[in-house]
């Protein structure tokens, strides 16, 4: 039987690391995150699980000590922000073009200088091109299911996987959670068998000297491993399903069969956007919702699916790449290309550096986005 | 779904889904990148380049560390018999130069020598001879030298006669050195220890001396280590034989010394001058030091002084007696004088003079060798010798202060009688046994040398030197009684632990641990780390990270 209790988005991310039972977790704190691997270490104390937990000296540490334990054939897990995660970046590389399924919690957290402590999506999608899943949540709930779905989709395409919350808005805001029970997490989620392991009966090296047609070789699987991550999250989820009730999709719809038009976008945002979708639909808009939930492997299938429907889309990105504009809607705007019947795309962004998205900033931001008159495609900052 | 085939896999072949070796990296010979490589080599430790009997340091240290007293004592036999004696006496340069030094004080050396020949004694650990036996010695004189030699020789496997002019073997040991810095039952005990078991035959109160010719028709070889043992009184007014220090300390070592009062002003600068004044001080006198150069020119060790200034010994430098007269007490005419170093002569200031009454007086100007052997011996000075201790006649060597090479200590002396029995034996042997290696040392060191800059500083924490217990001052003055005391085993394991092991291996394996390539490898039973260059990419790691600088590192060939 599920039992149900008061989480915050980072409790939700250590009880489902300790129901996963993750061998080795490599710990070093930063906030926001630095609760999460408190109460890891809370849970481990409580012999909820057994870990072996590594303090460690930087972000970098944490990972490359994972890494080295992934090796082995272990499940494994450590959590970060921002800078953090920078600081992990090579290691990213090596995780990924290892092909271990290693589980990673970034909780949101704008980048420095200036110093900040709230959120936004830089330092995750800074990251983009590691060849690590990324998944963008929007409550503590989904926080809780994605951990586990993170584990087996990595652990059957040997990909790593960045399961990503907002800080504060999600990270240190309790909600009520349902956490399955143990049985449901075994079926869900049975022992890691690796296939390729180190071990000292059999030596052999990893990560050694690739000649340039074994290299693209590789690179080409690991592409192609991702292509096959978004049929398993697609079946896990319906496995989920069965087991629990709750489904997550790859790409999350809110009112948008009919809709005109397309609110677009992901994380806490999406929570916040449903009662001004209901609102502004009351009025008699025909609008609807589009959240990204997993952002790598793109979902260009379910993005054409739904973005083909409507007449335009708005698109709002916690996130800016400098000198271009919000990451999602470049990512959106390259899925559509040359597709037909494409929408009319509008490009924003806003809440950086954890500035407040309000219902009322989104209400202001879609009604600005129907009555614009287009040329081509639109940036503005919110 | 597309089909998900890479064009390898399309056409039958499949590699792994990541970088990986399918048998062991030893196939990668990494070595091949290697520009310097690291060797290792251990070095004699700055402590052993300058001991005075050329002990292997280290490698003592290491074995007390590891509580194997009675093997350090062995290595430590391997160049001196005695050390209970100069764990007392010995001017101890070893400490001087020791690295440890800025990080807590040097390494108390000498006390962990002191305390191994306490053990030996307490535990009367015998001295043993390997035989054959073969060859008879006779060695003139029984001081440290003739000791030493007569030790060496003696488990070698030759049957040694030593003459002795006084009651007991030792020398300046027993009859110069008081006994509050030596006291002589350690000395009768240690002597006891090395010779009971040893085919050495003492001779006692029979003095040489042209007789020596015909111990060269009795005797193989015949060594002569009878020392210097006039006094030099200067030739002044008023000064005499009587006058002599070292005649009053052995009066004192010889249990027949008279209760002092008033004054006693003691001319001279070095170990006598301070035995005597600090041998004063406990008869019930007050003592001054007349010295004709300046404090820092003295040439007593440094321990004579720092003692004998604590004792309350007054030091008055930079004069020189030229008149000495007798009225009831003394006046001594004093000169001032100018010093420049211990080798130039001292100036005379002119109109400088003045005097200084004071109840006794003795003098410690310095002691010369007798003019007993006309035949190697020149009229004045010691005897000449070669740097293998052998005189102008084939069967005749000497040693110790007799000779031009006076070393002037006592472990210096045991060092001469340690290189002169090497060199009777290759006489006797018509051998060339290498001769008279300085330092024994045991693992092949070089002589490279190391220094503070090469020792891995981040490895060692300050550790402070453990105290020596002595007897405060009042309690001192009362009697003869020695004034310190032997370190306790604690204290010893404390010092041991805080030794760097300059130069020397000690397996501590940080090479092997930090070698990236995995190219180190340790044979245990040869007690060996060795690189394997297929695989050493000459980082150098392993060079950097040893502690204790026994490695180095050179261009590779190409
Ligand atoms: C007062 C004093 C204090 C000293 N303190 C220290 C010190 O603290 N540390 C240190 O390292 N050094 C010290 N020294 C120096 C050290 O004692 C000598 O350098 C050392 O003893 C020399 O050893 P040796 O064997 O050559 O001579 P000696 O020790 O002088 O021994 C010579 C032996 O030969 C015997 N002998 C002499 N002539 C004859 C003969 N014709 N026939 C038979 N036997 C004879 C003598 O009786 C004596 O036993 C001190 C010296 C003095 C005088
Ligand atoms: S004999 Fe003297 S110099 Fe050598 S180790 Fe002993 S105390 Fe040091
Ligand atoms: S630290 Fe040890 S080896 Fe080095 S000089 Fe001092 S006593 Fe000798």
């Amino acid at each position: 039987m599920p039992r149900h209790e008061l989480l915050t988005g980072n409790e939700a991310v250590a009880h489902a690391v300790a129901m996963a039972k993750a061998d080795v977790i490599g710990i070093y704190p930063i906030t926001p995150q630095t609760t999460i691997i408190e109460e890891i270490c809370n849970l481990a104390a409580n012999k909820t699980f057994s870990p072996k937990i590594v303090h460690v000296e930087s972000e970098h540490s944490a990972m490359a000590t994972i890494i080295g334990a992934a090796f082995t054939g272990v499940r494994t897990f450590t959590a970060t922000s921002s800078q953090g995660l920078a600081l992990m970046h090579e290691l990213l590389h090596w995780a990924a073009g290892g092909r271990l399924p290693i589980v990673l919690a970034n909780v949101n957290r704008a980048m420095a200088p200036g110093w900040s402590i709230w959120t936004d999506q830089n330092d995750s999608l800074s990251q983009r091109d590691t060849g690590w899943m990324q998944f963008y949540c929007e409550s503590a709930q989904e926080v809780l299911d994605t951990i586990f779905l993170a584990y087996r989709v990595s652990e059957q395409v040997l990909i790593p996987s960045m399961v990503v919350l907002d800080a504060f808005v999600l990270s240190h805001t309790s909600e009520p959670v349902e956490i399955p029970d143990n049985e449901t997490i075994n079926k869900f989620l049975p022992n890691f068998t690796p296939s390729f392991k180190l071990d000292i009966d059999n030596p052999c090296s990893f990560g050694a000297l690739l000649r340039p047609q074994f290299y693209q070789e590789v690179r080409h699987k690991l592409n192609d491993a991702m292509s096959e991550a978004l049929i398993k999250i697609n079946e896990s989820d319906k496995l989920w399903k069965q087991l629990t009730g709750r489904e997550w999709g790859i790409v999350t719809e809110y009112r948008a069969d009919d809709a005109d038009y397309l609110f677009v976008t992901s994380a806490t945002t999406a929570s916040t956007a449903k009662p001004v979708i209901d609102k502004l639909r009351k009025e008699g808009l025909k609008i609807g919702l589009i959240k990204i939930r997993v952002f790598r492997p793109f979902p260009f299938e379910q993005v054409k699916k739904y973005l083909t429907k409507c007449k335009r889309a708005i698109i709002f990105d916690r996130n800016i790449s400098y000198g271009h504009h919000g990451i999602f809607a470049q990512e959106i705007k390259s899925a559509l290309y040359g597709v037909k019947n494409s929408p009319e795309i509008l490009c924003y962004t806003g809440g950086l550096g954890g500035k407040d998205i309000t219902p009322q900033l989104i209400e202001e931001t879609i009604i600005k986005g129907t009555k614009t008159k287009l040329n081509g495609s639109l940036f503005e900052w919110i | 779904m597309k089909n998900l085939k890479t064009p390898l896999q399309q056409s039958g072949i499949n590699v792994p889904i990541s970088g990986q070796s399918l048998k062991t990296t030893a196939e990668n010979k990494t070595g091949i990148w290697r520009n310097v490589e690291p060797f290792y080599l251990d070095r004699i430790s700055p402590c052993a380049q300058v001991c005075l009997s050329g002990h292997d340091i280290p490698v003592i240290i290491e074995l007390v560390y590891e509580n194997k007293f009675e093997e350090a004592l062995k290595i430590l036999r391997l160049a001196n018999p005695l050390p209970a004696s100069t764990g007392r006496v010995c001017p101890a340069p070893c400490e001087s130069s020791c690295l440890r030094k800025s990080l807590g004080g040097s390494v108390s050396i000498k006390q962990i020598e002191r305390f191994l020949g306490d053990f030996a004694i307490e535990n009367r650990i015998f001295c043993l001879s390997k035989g054959p036996h073969r060859g008879r010695i006779a060695i003139i004189g029984a001081g440290p030298a003739g000791i030493s030699a007569a030790y060496f020789l003696a488990i070698k496997g030759y049957f040694v006669t030593v003459f002795e002019e006084k009651k007991k073997a030792g020398g300046l040991l027993r009859y110069g050195i008081p006994s509050f810095r030596l006291p002589k039952r350690i000395l009768d005990r240690e002597l006891e220890i090395v010779f009971k078991q040893l085919p050495v035959e003492f001779i006692y109160e029979k003095r040489i001396t042209k007789d020596y010719e015909k111990l060269l028709r009795q005797f193989d070889s015949v060594i002569i280590t009878c020392g210097k043992s006039i006094s030099q009184i200067p030739d002044i007014p008023g000064a005499g034989e009587k006058m002599s220090g070292l005649t009053f300390l052995e009066q004192i070592n010889n249990g027949d010394s008279q209760p002092l009062s008033g004054s006693v002003a003691v001319i001279g600068g070095g170990s006598t001058a301070f035995d005597c004044a600090r041998s004063a001080l406990r008869l019930g006198c007050d003592s001054t030091i007349y010295y004709r150069r300046s404090k820092k020119e003295m040439p007593a060790f440094e321990h004579d002084i720092t003692e004998g200034l604590e004792e309350g010994i007054q030091i008055v430098e930079n004069v020189i007696p030229i008149q000495i007269d007798k009225n009831g007490d003394y006046k001594i005419t004093f000169a001032k004088t100018t010093s420049k170093d211990r080798k130039s002569a001292v100036k005379i200031i002119p109109n400088s003079e003045f005097a200084v009454t004071t109840d006794h007086i003795l003098f410690a100007t310095g002691e010369k060798q007798e003019h007993l052997f006309n035949k190697v011996q020149k009229e004045t000075g010691g005897i000449d010798v070669s740097q293998t201790y052998r005189t102008s006649d084939p069967k005749l060597f000497a040693a110790g202060d007799v000779t031009v090479m006076a070393p002037g200590t006592v472990a210096g002396a045991i060092l001469q009688g340690r290189l002169t029995a090497t060199s009777v034996h290759n006489y006797l042997n018509k051998t060339t046994e290498p001769h008279p290696a300085k330092i024994p040392h045991l693992r092949g060191a070089k002589d490279d040398g190391t220094t503070i800059e090469k020792i891995n500083l981040n490895y060692f924490q300050e550790l402070r030197r453990s105290a020596q217990k002595a007897t405060d001052i009042k309690s001192r003055l009362k009697n003869f009684d020695e004034i310190s005391s032997t370190l306790n085993e604690n204290s010893v394991a404390w010092e041991v632990k805080r030794c760097f092991s300059c130069g020397t291996c000690v397996y501590c394996s940080n090479c092997m641990n930090y070698c990236p390539d995995n190219a180190i490898s340790f044979d245990s039973s040869k007690k060996r780390f060795s690189v394997n260059l297929d695989y050493c990419k000459g980082c150098l790691i392993c060079v950097k990270e040893c502690p204790r600088h026994c490695m180095g590192s050179k261009y590779a060939a190409a």
